[in-house]
């Protein structure tokens, strides 16, 4: 049954990919013939890796929206996906599968993508530092984390519930700015127990002043690290009961 | 005596969603090769009783088992359903279905699909959601067939296709059934479920009302026709009898319905000169209106 999800990852992929070669061939059309008057700061600067990973990164969230809610999004097909010799679970885990390698190869396409237009004359320098590593792995782990949460929160119920792939950026900046301002008791704490699976709350804050600067989210009591594996725990726990509540599902 | 287990069994089948109860204690047992259609108005349980059978639903109590085992994964490598709603996909080609059910069953059966395809005259390259509804069922009727299964289960089958078509779905079941199929099929078009079914079960408010095979059915129950020469007179006194279902008049003729006839009606009748009584068999839209009025 995996086939029907790849034609349609397969799909949001191509207009995924078409969007952001344009944006990029936009991009670069001005950087290479500027209009005139214009100031151009590429100038042949110093550009962190991890800001063009934490980018690429928000690209694969949205590629990760376009995705979530996949279960929930063929309920209606249930008494066709259902009757083949293939075991619930198994039908759940590669509609995941397929999900997680799609938003994985958006977040490579962007990547790439970026990397190819700051090799434009005049060149910049892509800097790495002591937290690229650690910038992938945050970077990949919050678009997944949103499709895990998504998949979580709509794959019990036959009920149309797809619309949450596009809420959960609204109430998702909403729980992690009432989480940080100080609500009394016990909303307070309610907030900032609901930040820990809260995708947004994981961004990393950038500054950029005269460089390029990336912290931890501040959001949530963890160090970066923590905050990344945590983000992976929360990702495959809540792809793993989203698989068993679909497959206990009654429709 | 066939000590055979039955193809399909529901066992004092109950489902319950809340303070709703679809389906109350059915019991059907259905036999390899035959041909079941099961009638009954909206709401009769008909759709919940498949769904559970197919472990789309869980049982409230009872069970329900194909070959005398539990649906299991397995069991949709010789069973295969056709849903009553639209279940394919809408942005899929007819031709990625047909794959798609290539891929998911190992007894799919690419020059069947071929033959069932221009049967219907399905244009393969359509997406599905540019489908008239009838073709959709059409399509699924193919992807069901092609696997050319042991058991089929259908809800409404020849929902949206025309009497041609109608005809085919028919014969089509008809053919399953010859080469050892079981076929439960859900109508509620009288007409359709008489000229395919060999056994028919109607239910109403969730509860079996009758089941039997379709002949022994209509070799029972008989309808009386005695026409008058002139206006028809007052029959109360002849047709006060237990046997008596429904009396229905129509100009200068009397038709009524009788659970059996045993010759008493006619006996009675006698006295009042008719022109002429004519026994029938009552055909099964009859029997259907009668037992779902009747134990309303």
């Amino acid at each position: 049954m995996y086939y029907v999800e790849v034609l349609y990852a397969r799909s949001r992929l191509f207009w995924f990919s078409a969007v952001a070669l344009v944006v990029a061939a936009i991009f670069t059309y001005f950087v290479t013939f500027p209009p005139p008057h214009a100031h151009v700061v590429n100038n042949g600067q110093d550009v962190p890796f991890d800001g063009v990973v934490a980018f690429a990164g928000f690209c694969a969230m949205i590629m990760a929206s376009m995705l979530a809610a996949t279960m929930n999004r063929d309920a209606s097909h249930l008494p066709y996906m259902w009757t083949k010799p293939i075991t619930r679970a198994r039908i759940a885990l590669m509609y995941i599968a397929v999900d997680i390698v799609t938003i994985v190869v958006a977040f490579a396409i962007i990547l790439t993508i970026c990397t190819l237009v700051l090799a434009i004359p005049p060149r910049n320098h892509v800097m790495f530092d002591e937290y690229s590593a650690a910038m992938v792995a945050r970077s990949l782990a919050i678009p997944l984390m949103l499709f895990g949460v998504v998949e979580v929160a709509t794959s019990w119920t036959p009920m149309r519930l797809a619309a949450a792939a596009g809420l959960v950026w609204p109430i998702g900046f909403a729980v992690e700015f009432l989480a940080e301002i100080n609500l009394p008791f016990p909303l307070g704490q309610l907030f900032r127990a609901l930040n820990v699976v809260n995708p947004m709350a994981y961004l990393p804050e950038i500054h950029v002043m005269h460089h390029v600067n990336i912290s931890p989210s501040t959001a949530l009591p963890f160090d970066f690290m923590s905050q990344t594996v945590m983000a992976f725990c929360i990702t495959a726990i809540a792809l793993v009961v989203a698989a068993y509540n679909w497959k206990r599902m009654q429709a | 005596m066939n000590s055979a287990p039955p193809v399909i069994a529901f066992d004092n089948l109950t489902k319950r969603y809340r303070n709703f109860e679809a389906v109350h204690d059915l019991t059907l047992h259905i036999e390899a090769g035959s041909i079941c259609g099961l009638l009954g108005p909206n709401g009769a349980g008909k759709t919940t009783a498949m769904k559970t059978l197919l472990g789309f639903l869980r049982p409230t109590s009872g069970s329900v088992t194909i070959n005398g085992a539990p649906v299991t994964p397995q069991t949709f490598e010789y069973l295969s359903y056709v849903p009553e709603t639209d279940a394919l996909f809408g942005e899929l080609t007819v031709t990625q279905h047909v794959e798609l059910n290539r891929r998911s069953q190992p007894n799919h059966d690419q020059a069947r699909a071929d033959e069932l395809l221009g049967i219907f005259g399905l244009d393969r390259r359509k997406r599905v959601r540019k489908l008239s509804k009838g073709q959709k069922t059409a399509l699924a009727l193919v992807l069901a067939l092609a696997s050319k299964p042991k058991v089929l289960v259908l809800d409404e089958p020849s929902s949206g296709l025309d009497p041609v078509f109608q005809r085919v779905v028919l014969d089509l079941l008809i053919d399953a059934a010859s080469e050892g199929g079981t076929v439960l099929f859900s109508s509620h078009q009288v007409g359709q479920v008489e000229r395919a079914a060999d056994h028919v079960a109607i239910m109403r408010g969730g509860r079996l009302l009758i089941y039997n095979d379709v002949d022994s059915l209509k070799g029972h129950e008989k309808i009386i026709e005695a026409t008058f020469a002139g206006a028809v007179p007052d029959l109360n006194g002849a047709l006060r009898a237990e046997t008596v279902r429904r009396v229905e008049q129509a100009g200068n003729m009397v038709r009524i319905s009788v659970k059996r006839d045993d010759g008493e009606i006619p006996q009675r009748l006698a006295p009042y000169n008719p022109t002429s009584i004519r026994v029938v068999d009552r055909n099964l839209e009859d029997i259907f209106l009668d037992v779902v009025s009747e134990k309303s």
